[in-house]
């Protein structure tokens, strides 16, 4: 029964490289689900050990938020053609990405595990969006890369259950939805604005 | 009495979004200016009481301290400003925006709702709850920024989101971290007292972790180097009333957040990892955002990275004792007081030149008398020329510096100031009393909502500078 959320925690993490690795927005999305299906496992077991029955409220809000309304939501803005598209421009290749996001993961549990298994797989997790975020130049990639960062947020909330309040734990969630909403709005307009699907041409701006 | 304010501040700004909804232009335009004017009054009528009194710098009501107040006073005076110079130059810049009534009504409901979530960023006690409210100011501006619906609002609008979106997701997990560590004593309380009164009972290493967390999400929101790209970009693309609320609070309120749980840290006796990492950032903002104020060509931009160099030298400040704290807490009022205004006037100017670029904005005397006349004085304000109030902030700040025994950091700050000096004085001369390279098509009819605000900001820092009230004085150097 302990090995259970180890087992989840690696296969969450692994989901993550998933989404970093794939090609295909629709694999990113199969990725995406993956994890979020982690996350609620997670979560039951969470509500398990605290025996927190009121809980199954957060856990429902993360069920219809994360894992219905948002995957609804991009498949619904995104281009269908989008979908199947294999044709990437990543700032470096999946191959050498690949020991990247190993290092990463390593380096993210090692350096959050003092705090925690659950907190060494979420800064994990957080390493991994933000390199997906990085590294890919598909803004729907992109997407997916900041809601693995959402995910690491999640978890943390997941394993803080016991003295975190329903109420604010909801809000969080509906802040990811509202993200959500406003990136793919924006996903949309890419295309129709720039041509291309790549964030690749939005260089005329010198930060 | 609790409850009313509370109350009174929720009401009113959500009237405010409600009534944007209205069909009528001009009806939307003043209920956002009431709203902001009301809740302005609110706080005048609650708050004065508490703060004429010997005591009253700490405030019972509500208990907000001296950093929540600052900022809440900065959200009043710059919201205010805001809304009125927005109504006006939105109508002057109709074509530019190709505005509708539709896109007028998105504008003015986009800034109420803006505005709600910066106004209550302050007055929440929970951790969580700022986070909530905090990621309600990016997300609510994220369509303000790209209002232009151009490819350079676009590019700036994506970058803006993603960048937003990981320091919010950052700043979360720092913040759960922390709250973590907190003894099972303290029950579900999540507010910063609380988490301040927790005494030496969270682990170090959460405090730490949570801290260099909080500080990278939240500082990717305040504009600290190195991750501050976003800023100009999105500074130089939104409307200017949006990039005077986002210059003159929405980074406050990031640096607000991080300033909140340096102030946990101190409490619970990690004092010095906080200020080294936070000093260590703030120096280093300061650096890069001065170099890159010598290479500018677009004023927008030039004054966007004066705002990161004054986030990075409140951050500094904030470090350095109580006088630092003084010293810092004014910087971001003064901040606050002169930046707004040089956006609006930067709106003045992008209607008449219909460019934001430096070299066609020249001789700006000779074609906009007033104009250039406001501009010269606000940009030697922002440099930091006596008498205006950033000078006094900065003097303090680099006194506290040396009071600390940091005589290297005071030195360099020193230098850097001025090199920042001479580099807006050297664009103020170009732009205010170069010669003149485009001529002026039509004089745009400014009105008295395009002009008064950047007026009210330059005569706020003079006063700042001269003759601080002294009430204001007391909350700042005594207030807890």
């Amino acid at each position: 029964m302990d090995l259970i959320p180890s087992w989840v925690n690696v296969a969450l993490i692994l989901f993550t490289v998933w989404i970093g690795v794939v090609r295909e927005t629709r694999l990113a999305m199969t990725g995406y689900i993956l994890q979020v299906v982690s996350l609620l496992v997670l979560y039951l077991y969470q509500i398990f050990q605290t025996g927190e029955s009121g809980a199954f409220i957060g856990w429902s809000a993360l069920l219809i938020i994360r894992l219905i309304a948002i995957p609804i939501l991009i498949y619904s803005f995104l281009k269908k053609s989008w979908w199947h598209d294999r044709v990437t421009s990543d700032l470096i290749d999946v191959r050498k990405a690949v020991p990247l996001y190993a290092f990463l993961a390593i380096f993210g549990f090692m350096m959050g595990r003092g705090t925690g298994d659950f907190i060494g797989t979420a800064v994990s997790v957080l390493l991994l969006g933000i390199s997906i975020v990085l590294l890919k130049h598909d803004p729907s990639k992109q997407v997916f890369g900041i809601l693995s960062v959402d995910a690491a947020g999640d978890l943390m909330v997941i394993y803080f259950l016991n003295r975190l309040p329903l109420f604010f734990e909801i809000l969080i969630y509906l802040i990811i939805l509202w993200s959500a909403v406003c990136m793919v709005i924006l996903v949309k307009s890419i295309e129709r604005r720039t041509k291309v699907r790549s964030v690749k041409q939005l260089t005329n701006l010198k930060g | 009495m609790n409850g009313v304010l509370e109350l009174l501040l929720f009401m009113i700004p959500a009237a405010g979004i409600l009534l944007t909804l209205l069909p009528w232009t001009k009806a939307r335009e003043i209920a956002a200016f009431l709203a902001t004017l009301f809740v302005a009054l609110v706080l005048i009528v609650f708050k004065s009481g508490a703060w004429i009194t010997a005591k009253g710098v700490w405030l019972e009501i509500n208990q907000f301290d001296r950093l929540s107040l600052v900022v809440l006073m900065i959200i009043t005076i710059v919201g205010l400003t805001s809304v009125v110079y927005a109504s006006g130059y939105l109508n002057l810049s109709a074509d530019k925006y190709q505005l509708t009534n539709r896109k007028h009504m998105r504008f003015f409901l986009l800034i109420m709702l803006f505005y709600f979530f910066l106004l209550w960023t302050p007055i929440v006690h929970n951790v969580i709850l700022l986070w909530v409210c905090i990621e309600g100011t990016s997300l609510a501006s994220v369509f303000l920024v790209d209002y232009e619906n151009t490819t350079g609002t676009f590019e700036a609008t994506w970058k803006y989101l993603i960048m937003m979106e990981i320091g919010g997701g950052l700043a979360l997990a720092g913040t759960v971290i922390i709250l973590m560590g907190r003894p099972a004593g303290l029950g579900s309380s999540l507010s910063w007292q609380a988490l301040m009164t927790a005494g030496h009972s969270i682990p170090p290493l959460n405090l730490k972790l949570g801290f260099a967390l909080i500080v990278a999400g939240y500082g990717i929101k305040a504009g600290l180097v190195p991750l501050h790209s976003w800023l100009p970009d999105a500074h130089s693309m939104a409307p200017s009333p949006v990039s005077a609320m986002l210059s003159g609070i929405k980074i406050n309120i990031a640096l607000y957040g991080i300033l909140r749980f340096y102030d946990i840290l101190s409490a619970n006796g990690q004092i010095s990892f906080a200020a080294f990492l936070l000093r260590w950032t703030g120096i280093l903002t300061v650096l890069v955002a001065i170099a890159m104020t010598g290479v500018q060509k677009d004023f927008k931009r030039l004054f966007a990275y004066s705002s990161i160099e004054n986030m990075g030298l409140i951050a500094f400040g904030y470090t350095l004792g109580t006088f630092g704290v003084y010293g810092a807490l004014l910087q971001m009022l003064n901040h606050a007081l002169i930046k707004p205004g040089l956006f609006f006037l930067s709106g003045n100017l992008l209607i008449q030149y219909q460019s934001t670029e430096i070299r066609k904005a020249r001789g700006i005397l000779f074609q906009m008398k007033w104009s250039g006349l406001l501009l010269v004085l606000l940009m030697l304000a922002i440099a930091g020329a006596p008498p205006f109030g950033l000078f006094l902030s900065e003097f303090i700040i680099i006194l506290s510096a040396l009071h600390e025994g940091l005589i290297w950091m005071a030195v360099v700050l020193v230098i850097l100031l001025a090199i920042l000096f001479a580099n807006f004085l050297r664009y103020a001369l170009k732009m205010v009393f170069g010669r003149p390279n485009t001529p002026i098509v039509g004089k745009a009819r400014f009105t008295w909502r395009t002009v008064f605000p950047p007026l009210l900001h330059l005569i706020g820092s003079l006063v700042m500078g001269t003759a601080i009230p002294m009430v204001l004085q007391q909350l700042l150097y005594m207030g807890k």
